[in-house]
């Protein structure tokens, strides 16, 4: 049985004439990467901002375990709500929004100091926490550079130790590789991982699909202000898509042809993404037979070709298209 | 240049300030110095005695304009300067009248620390003072004139009897000229007596000169007579001395000359009885012409007496009637009590005292000039340490840590007080060393003042950064708080020039408050017990000013935190009702999300939709043309209400269409449907 440490009790928020939260029920559970997709609006940082107190709920409550009980795996032990324990929530929790948050006048290692000691750590644990913060964040050398000076991603990263500094239980992560080039973000899941290995359990949000796709143990999908789903990527992917993914690369590459001599009842869609074709069918086999007799039959060489499940971005469009459909709205393009 | 008034205007604070900001100073200001009335001041006087003099002095102080107290000793006056309970002080002397050789000295005292004020106050009183000496001077020289006039009718009078007088000496005058003619015919004959007394002289000089060759004779012989006698006794030695003596005597004796001096001596004396003779004679004519004279003498004399008599009397009457006329003017004039003219003409003479032991503008300004310093210094970097804060990227973080309000606020202020304080130590060294300012011998005092002082501008400046959110805003917030408080102050125009209202107000100004405090401990050597009630004043303006921007730190904290979720419901004409009601940005479309909505809406925005024309109705007759449903719902006014028709209307939509086929949609009209109820009468009609 999974501990929990936060829960989601049909938790309603309204900004004026716009519902952004219906009714979300939801358990966060402790040593998780646990991932929060939506499209950009659709309510994430309300989510977050809720989850610590920050933003008040129109209805419902948000729990979360105490500090001493995080050890017993009884769910049914007494959660407190997170809107009246707000000091115990701030110890438990870290918090590291879109924008990164601490002073640029002071030095990697002040502001880490600064805020350990608005955490009411001793001098010593201060000391201890910062070393061990500035060696897994990759900051020692930057420790005495002041934090204006410090390039984007070493920035990110001091405002995540930032967050770390009281050692939480829980770390609370909004869109924290939004502005990080290809390179930087992916340094940066590796930074992630290594918190969660550490024992903190991580509520990461973002629209980035592939982020969640590769850091998170389950993914909830926030849509028309309800979570629509939670679980683990592949559950996800089972469940909203049956499709199996194609890509294939030939030469001289007249997909044109194949495509149209390709004609099978069961092929969702077909995609030329640069060099490759992609087809999306529910009969991977079936398909992949027929595609290479007709490669053969219209004079084309095999570079590659690849069997893969489709990506949460899939997941999370046809997901959005359905709603959209029940809803009666508009089709957009997010 | 459009971009950056754009920018500006757009935050509602910016906006607020530069336009409310000058109109603010600019009333205040107005208000409190847009008179012409005199100033409002408090003058102290003491005076050994009440007298009348001293009254009329009083009498001179325009009581509208000046409060006049008195004070039972001079110290007690000039300490009430000094805890600025009066203005000045007016000293009078002891035994303040007007008296001949006395000096009277009216002493003024005022603290110069005061420059807008003092220099009118003194004006203002020495010219009632002026005044006051020249109402005096006027009636001491009123009663001299009016003794001169008194004398003028006396001298008259007198002249009068002088003319009287020189009239009847003009009589006497004729009566004695008659006289004289009268006497002059009285002749005493004296040639014979004097041609007798002639005869007399002449023989009496004959008589006097034989006599004396005859005593000389008598001298010599008596001379050799004693010689005899001396040789006699003498030895036969002397025998020819005494043959000498005796040739000698012999030689009287033939010569005769004894003789003949006394024959002429008796021919002398008989030309003299002859002489005499004839005087007898003489002078027994002249009695009888005296006789005759004197007779003459008594008839006139006789006559005059009772004219002359007569006329003397008169005259010794009238000259004591002039010598009472003159007493009487000497008496008035003897009654003039103030005769020398330096008391007539200036009777006080009036000193300006300063009560400060200063003497440089620089010592009278230096508490003032500290406040003035501590407040600019505190207000403007406690706000711009504020605003740092709050523009910081950390600010959001600060709200994520386990820490008290209280922490953030307590380590501004502290930051505010170790900069001011240094800042202001360094001043005050100098200025003590460099220009010998008044500190040290009240510097206990004076620190807790300016750390007190301190407080007050730290925490409003720290009001005046919660408020704003850009440094630019906070600066022109905090330059006008400032300047309205010097303006509201004695530092420019004294306060008493102000209506009485706005100098109630204008003294609760903590520039003047503390500048006031500062002022009486250094210039003064004033001790806390005098000034406990302005430095308790002065902490509990601090509480209330710390109490006042703590509830503006909270009421911005949660405005921050609130904005997070800031959208307010704006619903105009040009609202577009069809995607009015939202469901995660994406338009509701069925009565099942209406009341998702509804449900999820607080009662501030719900009483905003059913207001006027009713959001909800319009929308229930745009997207879902159901008029009948939208009446209805315009009638309820409770949430549950509405909720309820809502939910009714769905399960009928839902019966209807399971037995029927769905009705033909009521075809769109903009028009109709804003009015609501037109449409559904045209319905109707249809």
């Amino acid at each position: 049985m999974s501990n929990v440490i936060l829960r989601f009790k049909d938790v309603a928020k309204q900004y004026g004439n716009n519902l952004v939260l219906d009714h979300v029920n939801l358990d966060i559970f402790a040593g998780e990467i646990f991932g929060i997709i939506g499209a950009s609006g659709s309510g994430k940082t309300t989510l977050l901002s809720s989850m610590i107190g920050f933003l008040k709920i129109d209805s419902g409550d948000i729990l979360f375990k105490e500090e001493h009980l995080l050890d017993f795996y009884d769910n049914q032990q007494p959660f407190r709500s997170v809107f009246k324990k707000q000091n115990e929530v701030k110890r438990i929790f870290g918090f590291a929004s879109q924008e990164p948050s601490f002073y640029t006048k002071l030095t990697v290692y002040e502001n880490l100091d600064y805020f350990g000691s608005l955490y009411g750590l001793s001098k010593p644990d201060r000391r201890t926490n910062i070393i061990t913060l500035l060696n897994l964040m990759g900051l020692v050398t930057a420790k005495d550079v002041l934090a204006d000076h410090l390039s984007g991603g070493m920035q990110k990263r001091l405002d995540i130790a930032c967050a770390l500094i009281h050692d939480p239980k829980v770390l609370i992560l909004d869109e924290p590789t939004a502005d990080l080039d290809p390179f930087l973000r992916k340094h940066f899941w590796k930074l992630i991982k290594k918190i969660n290995k550490k024992g903190t359990t991580i509520v990461l949000a973002s629209h980035n699909l592939q982020e969640l796709e590769t850091l998170c143990n389950r993914i909830s999908i926030l849509h028309q202000s309800k979570i629509v789903s939670v679980g683990t990527p592949d559950q996800l992917k089972d469940k909203y898509s049956k499709d199996e993914e194609i890509h294939l690369e030939t030469f001289p590459g007249n997909y044109k042809k194949l495509i149209g001599s390709l004609q099978h009842k069961n092929i969702t869609k077909m995609e030329n993404k640069g060099t490759e074709l992609v087809i999306y069918t529910s009969q991977a086999e079936k398909v992949l037979h027929e595609l290479l007799h007709l490669i053969e039959k219209n004079n084309e060489s095999l570079i590659d070709v690849r069997l893969s499940k489709p990506s949460l971005d899939e997941v999370f469009l046809s997901l959005a298209k359905k709603s959209r459909k029940k809803l009666g709205g508009k089709e957009k393009d997010d | 240049m459009y971009k950056n008034f754009k920018i500006l205007f757009r935050s509602k604070s910016s906006a607020l300030v530069i336009i409310l900001g000058p109109l603010v100073l600019i009333i205040l200001v107005g208000l409190a110095f847009s008179n012409s009335s005199a100033l409002s001041v408090n003058v102290g006087y003491h005076s050994y005695e009440d007298n009348e003099l001293v009254n009329s002095y009083i009498s001179q102080i325009d009581t509208e304009t000046y409060t006049l107290q008195k004070y039972s000793s001079i110290e007690e006056c000039k300490e009430n300067i000094k805890l600025s309970s009066i203005h000045a002080c007016i000293s009078f002397p002891q035994d303040f009248e007007i008296t001949n050789n006395k000096t009277n000295e009216i002493i003024f005292y005022v603290d110069k620390s005061k420059i807008n004020l003092v220099y009118n106050i003194i004006d203002t009183v020495k010219r009632g003072f002026s005044l006051a000496s020249s109402n005096l001077s006027m009636e001491l020289t009123g009663n001299i004139l009016e003794i001169l006039v008194l004398n003028k009718q006396g001298i008259l009078l007198t002249q009068e009897d002088l003319d009287e007088l020189i009239e009847l000496n003009e009589e006497l005058k004729e009566e004695s000229f008659d006289m004289q003619k009268k006497l002059n015919t009285i002749v005493i004959d004296t040639k014979e007596a004097s041609k007798t007394s002639g005869s007399i002289s002449s023989a009496g000089y004959a008589l006097r000169d034989n006599l004396k060759d005859f005593k000389d004779l008598s001298n010599e012989v008596l001379d050799e007579a004693v010689l005899l006698e001396t040789y006699g006794v003498a030895a036969p030695s002397q025998q020819d001395n005494w043959s000498d003596t005796t040739n000698l005597l012999f030689d009287y004796n033939d010569d005769a000359v004894i003789f003949y001096a006394w024959n002429d001596t008796e021919g002398a004396r008989l030309a003299l009885m002859s002489s005499v003779s004839g005087l007898t004679g003489s002078v027994t004519m002249m009695l009888d012409d005296v006789d005759e004279a004197k007779k003459n003498i008594n008839r006139v004399s006789e006559s005059l007496k009772d004219d002359i008599d007569a006329g003397i009397d008169e005259k010794i009457d009238m000259i004591g009637d002039i010598k009472n006329d003159l007493a009487g003017i000497t008496a008035l004039i003897d009654n003039i009590e103030i005769s020398e003219a330096e008391s007539i003409v200036n009777p006080i003479t009036t000193t300006i005292e300063t009560i400060n032991p200063q003497n440089t503008h620089l010592g009278y300004l230096f508490p003032s000039l500290i406040v003035l310093l501590i407040m600019f210094i505190s207000i403007l970097l406690s706000s711009n340490l504020i605003l740092m804060e709050k523009n910081s990227k950390a600010y959001f973080r600060n709200f994520t840590t386990p820490t008290n309000d209280s922490l953030f606020i307590l380590s501004t202020y502290l930051t505010g007080i170790v900069m001011t304080t240094f800042q202001i130590a360094l001043v005050l060294v100098i200025a003590a060393l460099l220009f010998k300012a008044p500190i040290l011998d009240n510097l206990g005092l004076i620190v807790v003042l300016v750390f007190i002082i301190e407080s007050v501008f730290i925490f409003i400046g720290m009001a005046i950064g919660y408020v704003f959110n850009s440094e630019e805003t906070a600066m022109i917030g905090a330059i006008s708080i400032t300047s309205l408080f010097l303006l509201l102050s004695d530092l420019i125009l004294p306060l008493e020039s102000m209506p009485p209202y706005i100098l109630k107000v204008a003294k609760l100004n903590p520039f003047v408050l503390g500048s006031e405090t500062l002022r009486e401990a250094m210039l003064f050597n004033v001790k806390y017990e005098f000034l406990k009630s302005d430095l308790w004043t002065l902490i509990g303006f601090s509480m209330v000013i710390l109490l006042l921007m703590i509830a503006i730190q909270q009421v911005m904290k949660f405005t921050y935190l609130s904005s997070f979720d800031r959208k307010k419901v704006k619903i105009s004409k040009k609202t577009n009702i069809k995607d009015y009601f939202k469901i995660n940005n994406e338009s509701v479309t069925d009565l099942d999300g209406l009341i998702k909505v509804i449900r999820h809406m607080s009662e501030k925005d719900f009483k905003k939709h059913i207001k006027g024309k009713n959001v909800i109705a319009r929308w229930i007759v745009e997207v879902q043309k159901n008029i009948e449903l939208a009446e209805k719902v315009k009638e309820k006014k409770k949430k549950e209400d509405i909720i309820f028709l809502l939910k009714r209307a769905m399960s009928a939509a839902t019966a209807a269409q399971v037995a029927t086929p769905p009705p033909a949609p009521v075809q769109k009209d903009e028009k109709s449907a804003e009015a609501g109820i037109s449409v559904e009468k045209k319905i109707e009609k249809k």
